[in-house]
């Protein structure tokens, strides 16, 4: 079941906009992992499913409501219904306010609860839940006296604690020390299995998005570059540039060697060019490729690609070698296993 | 070799991180010779105008006999006595209390207003922020002694009258600061956070924007307080403001209409005038202390 | 003869109430040729101990005890002149992201230029500059945009050029602190082949400070583990990928998300980094230890050697 559609023209309505060309369904109780390096466009249109900036052309609908339209309290049912976590948990707390405060401030604002001993009791067990415990003493204290790893489980109690249907989280742990970073995922999983939320994961990292995401969608330069589920994306990108990612990253394992780099030049170009954008540094384009935008076609299973050329060239990407491959999530814990599986959401 | 595999223990609080930012600041504020002298300035003139209303010892008019006037200090007259043989120390306490009350009422409502306008206009954007920025440039372009004479002269010479006639002129430069700063506080990522929980503009405003932005209100207050006290000594020297009470600036254009500083009365002519000076340096070292102490240069440190 | 030799290093911080310390009895030595990977977390003292070995440390650093040598010459006693010609010639540092280590308002074939004149790399200007743009074109650098300024090249760019110019004066030793974490996945990925391709065609030794295992597993021999200020395990980069022996390096591997092996995430760790100002008894990691048993809390843990590389700080080895 789709929860949110996504649409922007294909083409661009301006050469200069940072999105262009997104055409994306979220589907309801989905890990979405949107994976992109710096200038993709992976925050701007999670913002912008989000509400936090406005889409310039294209529309986004829940429940078949173009949310730019929505104003006073449909607006506020929105904002409930959809909640962030982001990136930076040292910039993201008030430092004026106490942390009980910051997590009581989405029941006070959307009057969830009234008296102020129900909303003390409802903060104290959301900050427990989110591994700060005992709740009444993280929430006497300012954000300054936390850690980041402590911070960040503050601000996914702030945006758990209405239980939003879609939590949108922005990079959560970039900015954390690797020791802590497991936890936090682990926290944003078993919380969006308890409450049954769809979560739309924002990350450069796609070894990360293959640890956690149903599906996968690569962005680049503001387009769509590929979308399907987990496995198909990772084990068989279709597109040139999910393939140079996908060998890009430094696997942790002395016995694998260096895989060949073979993309040329960096970033995305911030100066329009015809066609696909990504030609340039591709070691595949040909002139076709400057032809027109290539469309996101349906490869079958769910799995799409924007490139024109994907017939012809996906068999011969360079792929990793996977060892285990079984679609196992979440070692050892038993209660996660009954997770969403790839298949799953391909056959919508 | 055992291995008791002890249950994980409770994360532990960091506790020992960096101490408030206000206390902190607070304390290094203390230590700052400037702001030692300024609140000592300011002090003594609190102490003056108190003092003055409680023990007005020699009376205000003793009667304008030609042996009373002009009189050199003495043991009876600490400072001396003026044109009309008042007690020139009663009158300065008088004056302190003037200034004081209109320094600070004056500012209350120039703060008020100018942070008010600077929150809203770089909160909003838009053609909100366009028409409060348009005015309030407009109010910075117009010289403002000249605007606050005429002003004077429409509303009227009454101590109330002053007062709002100053603080009405004195927001602008306040809300330019204040927007500047907001403008940069709403794109912080706590903003956008409260933002995307659903919090309401006006409860961001005062609940996330207004607490970071009260250090810059509090060190601009004491700045334009001491412009204020300047203005109201500038309106009253140039007989605009209430003569029915004592002020410095009435006491030096009495002093200027009577001549003193020809009959060599220098215990009447140069206290108002220094006063004026200390009372407004005092506020001044106090207020750049404070901006000082909040500048990016020490909050990198 | 070791290339680097580093023995029982201390580095304190001078603060308010007192001192930190950063780095504790820290040794290790270097061979020609070699590389090791230092990894650690923020606040473990990985980039401390790098910048000491070049004379590097911020104002209130200071070395409280140990030696550093450089093919047994002991640097305990350099000048900063001394220290200077060490960077150039010995070892050189390549700075995250590149764009510290440039000048901003010169060209940078000049900017290499220079230290090799005064260095006496090279004599003569033209040679100089000839071997300059070898250099660059050496890191993927064409001879077109050698006179460029630092702003007109991208950050992948400059972090090439920043390797251009750490090789000027011909060192043996690379120190690379996080060479890859201010710029993209794509350019990192070519970054480290260019790391690997360098130490391989010049003989250069490669020091790489990381948090990112991925790099290390990719680039290094060695590994040393650092947290809170010590060393707790250094092997062979197998050693300490497929056996590691602290717990610290095995959660910490497990927290690492991976393609090979099974999808999900580990349990990472629980508790939070230590603080240095006030860090915990006995061994530092106990309070977030999942095998702590009855002396780590109250006794150091001594460092035991387990096999010919493999060297854990850890109570669980080396009592029996």
């Amino acid at each position: 079941m789709v929860f949110a559609r996504v649409r922007s023209s294909a083409d661009g309505a301006s050469s200069v906009s940072a999105v262009a060309g997104i055409n994306l369904d979220i589907l309801r109780g989905e890990t979405l992992c949107l994976v992109g390096e710096s200038g993709s466009g992976k925050t701007t249109t999670a913002r912008a499913i989000g509400r936090l900036v406005a889409p310039t052309a294209g529309s986004i609908r829940i429940d078949d409501i173009d949310i730019a339209k929505l104003r006073g309290t449909r607006l506020r049912d929105f904002r409930r219904r959809v909640q962030f976590v982001f990136q930076d948990p040292f910039e993201s707390l008030n430092p004026r306010q106490r942390i009980g405060d910051i997590v009581a401030e989405p029941l006070v604002v959307h009057q969830v609860l009234r008296t102020k001993s129900e909303i003390q009791d409802r903060v104290w067990k959301s900050l427990e839940e989110c591994g700060l415990t005992p709740g009444r003493d993280y929430a006497r204290r300012y954000p300054h006296e936390l850690s980041g790893g402590q911070r960040q489980r503050v601000c996914i109690a702030t945006a758990a604690i209405l239980e939003p249907e879609l939590l949108i989280a922005d990079e959560p742990v970039s900015m954390l020390d690797v020791s802590v970073r497991s936890g936090i995922i682990r926290l944003l999983l078993s919380l969006r299995k308890v409450h049954q939320m769809t979560l739309l994961f924002v990350t450069h990292d796609l070894s990360l998005a293959w640890a956690i995401g149903d599906r996968v969608a690569v962005m680049y330069a503001g387009r769509l570059m590929e979308l399907g589920s987990a496995e198909q994306v990772i084990t068989e990108p279709k597109h040139p540039y999910t393939s140079a990612l996908v060998t890009a990253i430094p696997e942790a394992d002395p016995d694998q060697p260096l895989r060949p780099m073979n993309l040329v030049g960096e970033g995305a170009s911030s100066t329009s060019i015809t066609g696909c954008c990504f030609r340039l540094r591709c070691p595949y384009a040909q002139e076709v490729c400057a032809t027109s935008v290539p469309p996101l076609a349906d490869t079958g299973h769910g799995h799409l690609t924007a490139c024109v050329r994907h017939a012809e060239i996906s068999s011969g990407l360079p792929k990793i070698v996977m060892g285990t491959m079984a679609a196992e999530p979440l070692a050892s814990e038993p209660g996660d296993s009954d997770r969403m599986t790839a298949s799953d959401t391909t056959t919508r | 070799m055992t291995t008791v595999v002890l249950s994980q223990p409770p994360g532990p609080v960091t506790g020992e991180q960096t101490p408030a930012v206000e206390r902190g600041t607070l304390a290094r504020l203390a230590r700052r010779r400037m702001v030692q002298i300024g609140v000592g300035g300011l002090g003594l003139f609190v102490v003056l105008a108190i003092a003055g209303q409680l023990l007005t010892v020699n009376g205000i008019a003793t009667g304008s006999t030609a042996a009373s006037i002009f009189n050199p200090p003495s043991l009876q007259h600490f400072m001396g006595t003026d044109e009309l043989g008042r007690d020139v120390l009663t009158e300065l306490s008088a004056g302190a209390l003037v200034s004081l009350i209109v320094g600070i009422a004056a500012t209350a409502i120039a703060v008020v207003v100018g942070t008010l306008v600077g929150l809203l206009a770089g909160f909003f954007r838009g053609w909100l922020e366009v028409v409060l920025m348009r005015f309030t440039d407009a109010m910075l372009t117009v010289p403002s002694l000249p605007l606050i004479i005429v002003l004077a002269a429409v509303v009227g010479q009454g101590l109330g009258q002053i007062v709002l006639v100053i603080g009405l002129t004195s927001w602008a430069g306040m809300a330019r600061l204040i927007r500047s700063e907001v403008l940069s506080l709403r794109e912080r990522a706590f903003v956008l956070r409260a933002r995307s929980v659903g919090v309401p503009p006006l409860r961001i405003m005062r609940v996330h924007l207004l607490p970071q932005i009260l250090p810059l209100v509090i060190a601009n207050t004491v700045l334009i307080s001491a412009a204020a006290i300047l203005a109201e000594a500038t309106l009253s020297f140039l007989g605009l403001g209430d003569i029915t009470r004592p002020s410095w600036g009435l006491m030096l254009n009495n002093a200027f209409k009577s001549g003193a500083a020809g009959r060599g009365a220098f215990w009447y002519v140069l206290p108002p005038g220094l006063c004026i000076a200390i009372l407004v340096l005092s506020l001044s070292f106090i207020g750049h202390a404070i901006n000082e102490e909040l500048s990016p240069r020490r909050q990198r440190q | 003869m070791s290339l680097l030799a580093v023995t029982d290093l201390s580095i304190d911080y001078a603060q308010l109430g007192g001192a930190t310390r950063a780095v504790t009895s820290a040794s290790f030595s270097m061979g020609t040729g070699s590389s090791i990977g230092l990894v650690g977390e923020s606040g473990s003292g990985k980039t401390t101990l790098a910048l000491s070995l070049l004379g590097l440390l911020p104002a209130n650093g200071r070395v409280a005890s140990g030696e550093i040598h450089y093919a047994d010459e002991s640097v305990s006693q350099y000048s900063e002149t001394q220290w200077r010609r060490l960077r150039w010639t010995k070892a050189a540092l390549v700075f995250q992201g590149g764009m510290n280590a440039l000048n901003p308002v010169r060209r940078i074939v000049d900017q290499i230029v220079e230290p090799m004149l005064v260095h006496g790399t090279e004599t003569t200007k033209q040679a100089a500059t000839q071997r300059a743009i070898e250099l660059l074109a050496r890191v993927g650098i064409p001879a077109s945009r050698a006179r460029d300024f630092p702003h007109e090249y991208s950050g992948g760019m400059r972090q090439r050029a920043g390797i251009a110019m750490a090789l000027a004066c011909k060192p043996q030793l690379l120190i690379a602190d996080e060479p890859a974490t201010a710029i993209d996945v794509v350019v990192q990925a070519q970054i480290i082949r260019l790391l690997a391709e360098l130490r391989e065609s010049l003989g250069l030794a490669l020091l790489i400070i990381t948090h990112d295992l991925g790099v290390v597993a990719q680039l290094c021999d060695d590994v040393i583990v650092m947290y809170a200020s010590e060393i707790v395990e250094s092997a062979s980069v197998r050693g300490i990928f497929h056996n590691p022996k602290h717990p610290y390096t095995k959660q910490l591997l497990e927290s690492v998300p991976r393609f090979s092996g099974m999808r999900g995430v580990g349990a990472g760790i629980s508790g939070q980094p230590p603080s240095l100002t006030n860090p915990p008894t006995g061994c530092r990691f106990h309070p977030r230890c999942p095998s702590v048993f009855s002396p780590c809390a109250t006794e150091h843990p001594p460092a035991s050697r387990l096999a010919d590389k493999h060297v854990v700080a850890c109570h669980l080895y080396g009592h029996d």
